[in-house]
């Protein structure tokens, strides 16, 4: 499996929002960071890449043009999760689950061994058959994730799906997409804000700014103090820590912002 | 996990079943009750054999086949029609309070109906087919918006408040304009009313309930996966805009109908689906069914208590269910407000 993006423009009517980037090959069990300030086109690539918004350009997955492939085709080999929770909705957790998977006829057996099992390596067993306007937004993050797992894609695209994750949650479900994308050979792009995971967990990062690609690489060459200094105007410093892992480590606002 | 979930698939048949006998039970009393005091054994004869009385009885068969029977079945098939609408449209608009006349398709039936009365309309078909147009026109009006400016559940709410304002707005001008016995038989229609059922009318609005139904079910997955959020089901390979267009389509089929045959019953579409929701969940393959089948317990029993409150005094039943409609709207409310 391999995602290479290549001169992509995409936007909303009358709001061009990605102007002509290109990033670099992503591979097979490989997880990709996108990172960038508010509004820097982060949300907007991953639906462009999703197929959910028109776009200029070239994506290729597995060297085949998204823009070819027959929808079916397409959504079987790609998962999205937004960034938005599904409120006040009176749904089970299990039947939430069932719905993406199954979306004519009748349920079979074997779609809801599927649903269990992810629900299962998620551990979310233990709210399967709550409401889903009973659960924390956390829980409902996990639920999401479980939607997006349970139709076996080889591309996963996810819009900050820690957001509303505990500190245990969030690790967890990094280490968990770690061993999926690996396991399944599975490309997984994951809008971040939390840069520590990003450097922590990724293999690849894409740091974004105003529409255009502002660094690209591993984390530890996209997230340099330079890079930060320029695209979330902070004064950073990025050093081990006494285990070796790199750490960000956030001193100030730059003073242009401060200005 | 698999046990549980097939116990509740169990439980929200038994529910339906449970709902089916409750409905046949309503619909039974409701036939059985009535001013004119007939008996039992004398219900059962003439409904096992019309035909077969003799001319003193015929005004005993009337009750029974003209008035009786007539009514207490249009009484579940408009709240069966209203509940499935009311459910279908609470979904694709993502809103708790949308109901089929939130779109304003009552009240363009309303200004048809009174249209064809202040033209002075020969017959009541002429009434009927003018509400039944406009209510249509009121659909295309939105379905062509919605599609092709392929707009939000928000904005087609909005558009269908405009459409309600702007009909209600006509609806006043006739009525300004209008005779005061055409003024009368006006608010009559409008009041919503089960005394204009009749076999024809109960003909077309079965098979308006037996097309919307099945193609409701069809797309039962799809409007599950469509309470999960717009973007998610569009992830999930859904077209969201044709498919809300599909649905609103089935919603105006439904009402428009449901309106025409009885006027404007309102509150059943609003609150048959909350009520189903609490019953069985949002899995559309229950809850439509469950939605439908509250709308005509509940419409079945208010035409009953209209009976029982004032015998004799033939109630009109849209009186009854907006009695009980408004304190269940307003909890709905201040149950969000305190929410919020």
């Amino acid at each position: 499996m391999s995602l290479l993006v290549q001169s992509l423009s995409a936007g909303y009517a009358g709001r061009p929002v990605l102007d002509c980037i290109s990033l670099p090959s992503m591979g097979g069990g490989s997880l990709c960071a996108l990172l960038g300030p508010n509004g820097s086109g982060k949300s907007t690539l991953l639906k462009a890449l999703a197929g959910l918004l028109p776009y200029q350009g070239q994506i290729h997955l597995e060297g085949q043009e998204l823009k070819q492939m027959p929808g079916a085709e397409r959504l079987k080999r790609i998962a999205y999760l937004p960034q938005s929770l599904p409120r006040g909705v009176h749904l089970r957790v299990l039947e939430a689950v069932l719905a993406a998977l199954r979306l004519g006829g009748r349920a079979e057996p074997r779609d809801l061994a599927r649903a269990e099992s992810v629900l299962q390596r998620l551990g979310c067993e233990s709210f399967a058959l709550s409401y889903l306007d009973t659960l924390s937004g956390g829980q409902r993050q996990m639920v999401g994730l479980a939607q997006a797992l349970v139709r076996e894609p080889r591309v996963l695209l996810l819009d900050e799906p820690l957001s509303a994750l505990d500190l245990h949650h969030q690790l967890r479900t990094m280490d968990l997409l770690a061993g999926l994308a690996r396991e399944r050979e599975m490309v997984v792009v994951i809008i971040l804000h939390d840069l520590q995971v990003a450097l922590r967990h990724c293999d690849a990062a894409v740091l974004l700014q105003a529409g255009r690609v502002a660094a690209a690489g591993t984390p530890a060459q996209t997230m340099t103090p330079e890079h930060l200094a320029r695209v979330y105007a902070v004064q950073a410093r990025v050093e081990a820590c006494s285990q070796g892992h790199l750490q960000v480590i956030v001193d100030a606002c730059s003073p242009a912002v401060q200005r | 996990m698999r046990d549980a979930y097939a116990g509740l698939l169990r439980r929200h048949g038994l529910i339906l079943g449970l709902m089916a006998l409750a409905i046949v039970a309503s619909c039974t009393w409701d036939f059985t009750t009535g001013p004119a005091g007939l008996s039992g054994s004398r219900l059962l004869e003439l409904l096992l054999a019309p035909w077969s009385s003799d001319a003193p009885m015929d005004a005993d068969r009337v009750i029974v086949w003209d008035l009786r029977l007539p009514q207490a079945l249009m009484a579940v098939l408009v709240g069966a029609a209203l509940g499935l609408a009311g459910a279908e449209m609470q979904t694709v608009l993502d809103n708790p309070l949308a109901s089929p006349f939130t779109l304003g398709l009552s009240e363009a039936a309303a200004f048809g109906a009174a249209l064809a009365l202040v033209l002075g309309a020969a017959s009541a078909w002429t009434v009927v087919a003018s509400a039944f147009a406009f209510a249509c026109l009121a659909a295309l009006m939105l379905d062509q918006v919605a599609s092709r400016l392929a707009m939000s559940a928000g904005s087609v709410v909005l558009f269908g408040i405009a459409l309600v304002f702007s009909f209600n707005a006509l609806l006043w001008l006739l009525q300004f304009i209008a005779s005061p016995e055409t003024l009368q038989a006006i608010v009559f229609w409008i009041m919503g009313s089960l005394v204009r059922a009749d076999w024809p009318k109960l003909a077309g609005l079965s098979a308006v309930l037996a097309l919307c139904l099945p193609l409701a079910l069809a797309d039962a997955w799809k409007l599950t996966a469509l309470r999960l959020g717009e973007e998610r089901a569009a992830s999930l390979g859904i077209d969201v805009v044709r498919l809300r267009r599909r649905s609103l389509l089935r919603v105006a089929l439904l009402a428009a109908t449901a309106v025409s045959c009885v006027g404007t019953i309102g509150f059943i579409g609003l609150v048959a689906p909350h009520i189903a929701r609490r019953l069985c969940g949002e899995d559309h393959r229950f809850y439509l069914p469950t939605s439908a089948m509250t709308g005509a317990l509940v419409l079945s029993a208010a035409a009953l208590a209209a009976k029982l409150i004032l015998p004799g005094a033939a109630l009109p039943v849209g009186v009854v269910t907006a009695l009980v409609g408004v304190p269940v709207f307003m909890a709905i409310v201040l149950r969000r407000g305190a929410l919020a």
